[in-house]
Order: C-alpha cells, then structure tokens, then sequence
C-alpha cells in the first residue's frame, strides 16, 4: 500500500513541478504572473483540445436530436433507472453522446488544484513571507522593499494587487473577477444547454462557482475565467464552422442542380432522356413537395421539345423556388452530364 | 484476511458514495456510461474486492472520454 502512495506522491509532485515550471517560464517571458496564468490557461487548453472539440461535435449533434430525446424522457419519466438506460441506448444508435466523460472532467481536476498549489507554494509564501518579515522585523533594508515592491508588482494584474490573494482579498477588483466568472460559466453553460430541466443548473453552477472561487487566489480564479472565455470562443467557433458548412453544403446541392439544369438545356435530345431518371428514385422525404411541384414540367420537356423550350423560363422559375423544400437530392448527377463545364474552382 | 477484505470494500464504497453525495452533485452530469463511472466502481468492489474492484474502476474512467463510444456497461 505504501508503494502505491509513493507513486502517487511522485506523479503528483511532477505535475505540480511540471506546472510550476512552464507557469515561471512564462512568468520570465512576460513578467507578470497575470499573463502568465492567462498564457498557461491557453496551453492547458490546447492540450486539451482535442478532446473539447469532440465533446462540442457531440453536444451538437445532440441538439439536432432533441425532441427524440424528449419523447423518451416523457415515456420514462417515473423510472429514471430505465430513462438513463434508454437514453444511452438512443446514444449508441444515433452514434452521439452529449457527455465528455468522466475523464476529462477529472483530467481538469488535478491541473485545477496543482495551479492553486503553485499559487500557495511558489508564486507568493516563500518571497512575500520572506520579505514580509523583513520589513516586519524593522530593518529598513531599501533593497528589500524594492525586491518586495517588484515581486508584488509582478504578481499584480489588471488592479488585483497579489494574485495569491484569494478574491476576497482583493477588494473591488476581486469581486470584479468573480463576477466575470459566475457570468462566464453562466453564459458558456447557456450555450450548450440542450435540456430544459437543466435550467436550474444553470444558475446553481455560477454561484457555486463564485462561491468557491471567492475564497481561492485570485490567480486561480484568472485561471477559471480565462478557461470559460477560451471555451465560450471555442463553442462559437465551432458553431459558426459547423452552421457554414451546412450552408455550403445547400449552396453545394442548389449549384448542382443549377448546373444539371443548364447542361440539359445544352444538349436537349439527351436532357430529354435523362432528365427523368433522378426524379423517380428520389424517394426521400422532402423530395416529395418537389416532385409535385416539379414533375408536371418534366412531363412536358420529356413530351415535346418545341413546347419545353417555351416553357423551360417559367418552370425554372418555379424550380428555384422549390429549391429550398427539396434538400435530399441525389446527390451524383445522372451519367449523361457527369461533367459540368469545368469553370468553377 | 477476510475482515481486511470486508473492511477495504466497506473503506472504498464509503469513500465513492462521499462523493456521489457532495462532489458529484456539484458536477454537471458527464458520464459516457450506464452505471455511471462512480456507480460502476462500488458494483465491481462489490463483485470482485477491493484491489481488482478499484482497478477496474479506474480503467472505466480513462475509457470514459470522449473517444469512446459509451453506453451500457455493467460491472
């Protein structure tokens, strides 16, 4: 038993050592411990990255199942045994799990609580003690108080005085801090929230949150702020990614069809031949609305040719319209016009 | 050898209901798995002791991350 604690104390003891360096590293490129913190935040987060941004993958795909998710919920919602087993029975089916997991949430863990060591051991104890006595110890050393005033100066951000200082400490700008970060947690909560019985977490956390922070260093809570911010941005980010994509890819399908279009226009006999095929097999859902909309015109461009041209403006018009319903398109055009001019690109 | 058994069971399941009860609360939901991690780790003390129970455990939470796919997973 003992050499298991042994190996812990080491692992443990290397990260905090592991942190100390790379934050008084940054210290020494920067010199102030405020950026620094903010810096070591950002490298946490970086190695963390990987799987954040699968988590937000996950989370929204889960947004985009959520009344599956409801009905469930109302199915089982007096046996909550059975409801968390259909749920991730629901989750292996659609291959989504809005949860990260257990380990990253303790992966932050550690980090969290080595930082406040470092904080304790490092940053302030040893200098500011040190020379507190000195000064207390009544020998006017100038030296001293310049090495201290320095020290403090450093450990000193943005009107919080020492970073080692737990919030509360540190006056006004303390409280400025741990409001920042009961409205970051709120907000980066908000974005994600998927289910409407969580709404009371989302109050609960940031004070939860403040409560506790208020009584940590402040550097601590620099840490957690600078980590909410980071993650706000990141959720945005993706967000706006993803909800591009999904744009680009309906501007994708509406140019293929437009293109599809002016080819068949192009070479009439073969459109004519053609032009049928895709219709029939679209047997997905939202192609239905098209089909009715579109398919009287196709019968007339496939009757007669003289005919269809007069008419090809307007049925295209009508097209353009029903662009929008029909989404599943299938998505390869039809072997007659595999090619479109090779303009684009 | 069987009361250090029965004790290290008892030590260990004490210690993770503690923390259902208070850490856990605290925490938004996140496990990828049904029994959740914490639960999964009093079944398998409970199954198979204290030192084979916790190692099983621990392994369930670094399977439980992101990359994995989760879901039902007795002890």
């Amino acid at each position: 038993m003992g050499s298991i604690a042994g190996v812990w104390s080491t692992i443990w003891n290397g990260i905090i050592a592991g942190l100390n360096w790379l934050l008084q590293g940054l210290y020494r490129l920067t010199g102030n411990y405020g950026i620094a913190i903010i810096l070591l935040t950002i490298v946490v987060k970086l190695i963390l990255l990987p799987l954040t941004m699968k988590q937000t993958r996950s989370m929204m795909a889960m947004q985009k199942i959520q009344p599956e998710i409801r009905k469930l919920q109302e199915k089982y919602k007096d046996d909550k045994e059975r409801l968390s087993q259909e749920m991730m029975k629901f989750y292996k089916e659609n291959k989504v799990n809005p949860l990260g997991g257990c380990l990253p949430l303790l992966l932050q863990l550690p980090i969290f609580i080595a930082l406040y060591t470092v904080l304790r051991k490092y940053l302030t104890t040893p200098p500011v003690l040190l020379l507190g006595r000195i000064f207390q110890s009544g020998l006017p050393n100038p030296q001293a108080l310049a090495v201290k005033g320095s020290l403090i100066q450093s450990a000193s951000f943005l009107g919080i005085s020492n970073l080692a200082d737990t919030a509360r400490a540190a006056g006004a700008a303390g409280y400025v801090l741990i409001g920042l970060l009961a409205l970051t947690t709120w907000y980066s909560q908000k974005q994600v929230m998927t289910d409407p019985r969580q709404k009371s977490m989302l109050y609960i956390m940031p004070l939860i949150m403040a409560f506790i922070a208020i009584s940590l260093p402040s550097g601590v809570g620099l840490y957690w702020l600078t980590t909410n911010v980071l993650q706000i941005l990141q959720q945005y980010l993706v967000e706006r990614y993803e909800k591009k994509r999904e744009a680009e890819e309906e501007a994708e399908r509406a140019r293929a069809k437009k293109e599809a279009k002016r080819a068949g226009r192009a070479a009439e006999p073969k459109a004519a031949l053609t032009k049928t095929p895709p219709k029939t097999p679209a047997k997905a859902k939202g192609a239905v609305t098209q089909e009715k909309k579109g398919a009287p015109s196709k019968k007339q461009v496939a009757g007669g040719e003289k005919g269809a041209r007069a008419k090809k403006p307007a049925a295209g018009g009508k097209k353009a319209s029903a662009k929008k319903t029909a989404r599943p398109l299938p998505k390869q055009p039809p072997a007659g016009r595999r090619r479109p001019p090779p303009k684009k690109k | 050898m069987k009361t250090v058994d029965r004790m290290s069971r008892g030590i260990i399941i004490a210690l993770v209901k503690a923390y259902q009860r208070t850490i856990s609360q605290m925490l938004k939901p996140s496990c990828r798995f049904y029994p959740s991690c914490s639960e999964y780790m009093i079944q398998s003390v409970e199954k198979y002791g204290a030192p084979r129970g916790v190692a099983k455990g621990l392994w369930r939470i670094l399977r439980c991350n992101p990359f994995s796919k989760g879901g039902y997973d007795p002890a």
